[in-house]
């Protein structure tokens, strides 16, 4: 697991129920500490909710619990892939993979206006970022930035390919560390759409090449990083023997 | 307290006039906050004033791992995909730096030009004394 992972603190596995301790210069400082996915605060006790491994990081210093995860759970932030599924008065139903289906805003796309809104199916893919992510209410998710600016989120085209992974893999892809990404794309010519809800959506010059790219992202996830580099390599020279 | 107290004298009536809307409206909220602040101080524990700031609920890896965004185009696939993934990685300058970029490659300095594009000397001639006029006209009609 250790060597698996591309965080720089690892420490040991953690129970739901088990305490966590806060390191001592944290446990002194006035500085905020940041509790990620996986712990809670109960009164004075940190605990830990979810079956995994505990890692930290410094400035901010956060606490978070690593684990395999299949079901998505929106958090505020997070950037998704979804599928429209129905539309609702001014807004879109999107199913994310969560228990809820959450809801866009039409106005919510770079340049939408009231009268001018984005044309968009039942049955296309957005990648979105979720604004709202309340245990209580319906999720929300919007296609721009708080300036209104087109910074990459909207529909994607239909011609692509979504396939899902593991919660946990997507994170080791977004890593900056993982290089898999980056050096198929010194292979290939691809755009790819990675979203924290655990489903990739892939578009390549060809059908072959979608496929063979979703196959190599998919069979990744039990990799450590010299596997990923020779996997990388191996797929490099296919490609130039197709 | 002091302001507070001066405002709440202000009578009923004046208040009711169309001129002190604002006012009132303000004076309003003003009791308002205060009586709600009063309502909920018995709800604050201690606990809550001790550990309550110290500590901050993030419920996304993504903030937590630093990940990275997650669309992305190689080789030319999406060119505008492509600009703004070069955008996030390496944010422009800071425009006073790019400012002083260009100060240092100008051929007139910036000081320059602002003695002689400004009114300055004009509008100083006009406040100088008369005598003083004169002595800065002489040179020049000769």
């Amino acid at each position: 697991m250790a060597e698996k992972s591309f965080s720089t603190h690892v420490n040991q596995i953690y129970l739901p129920g088990d305490s966590v301790a806060l390191s001592k210069t944290d446990e002194i400082s006035s500085a905020k500490i940041v509790i990620g996915p996986g712990i809670r605060k109960y009164g004075k006790q940190i605990l830990v909710t979810k079956p995994g491994v505990l890692r930290t990081k410094a400035s901010p210093a956060t606490y978070w619990i690593d684990c395999h995860h299949k079901r998505y759970v929106p958090a505020r932030g997070d950037d998704v892939i979804g599928v429209v599924t129905n539309k609702v008065g001014e807004s879109y139903k999107v199913n994310i993979g969560s228990s809820e289906e959450a809801s866009l805003s039409s106005i919510a796309f770079p340049g939408a206006t009231k009268k001018n809104k984005p044309n968009i199916q039942i049955g296309d893919l957005v990648f979105a970022k979720l604004l709202i992510a309340s245990i209580d209410m319906e999720p929300e998710l919007v296609c721009v930035n708080s300036l209104g600016e087109n910074v990459g989120l909207g529909v994607l085209s239909t011609s692509g390919f979504l396939f899902t992974v593991p919660l946990h893999h997507i994170r080791k892809l977004l890593n900056p560390e993982c290089t898999l990404l980056k050096s198929l794309g010194k292979a290939l010519s691809f755009e790819i759409a990675v979203g924290m809800n655990g489903k990739i959506w892939i578009k390549a010059k060809s059908v072959k090449q979608t496929i063979a790219l979703a196959r190599a992202i998919s069979i990744s996830e039990h990799m450590n990083k010299e596997e990923m580099n020779k996997l990388c390599r191996k797929f490099v020279d296919r490609q130039a023997g197709f | 307290m002091g302001p507070q107290r001066k405002r709440l004298l202000l009578s009923k009536n004046l208040l009711e006039m169309k001129f002190m809307k604002r006012t009132k409206e303000k004076t309003e909220k003003e009791l308002e906050d205060e009586e709600r602040q009063e309502a909920f101080a018995n709800e604050i524990t201690s606990a809550m004033l001790s550990h309550g700031s110290k500590f901050l609920m993030e419920s996304s890896y993504s903030a937590c791992e630093n990940l990275s965004f997650g669309r992305m185009s190689f080789k030319g696939a999406n060119p505008e995909i492509e600009k703004i993934m070069r955008r996030f990685t390496n944010p422009p300058p800071p425009k006073e730096s790019s400012l002083l970029q260009n100060e240092k490659d100008a051929d007139v300095r910036a000081e320059e030009v602002a003695e002689t594009m400004s009114l300055s000397k004009t509008i100083s001639r006009k406040f100088s004394k008369q005598s003083q006029k004169r002595g800065f006209k002489r040179p020049a009609e000769d």
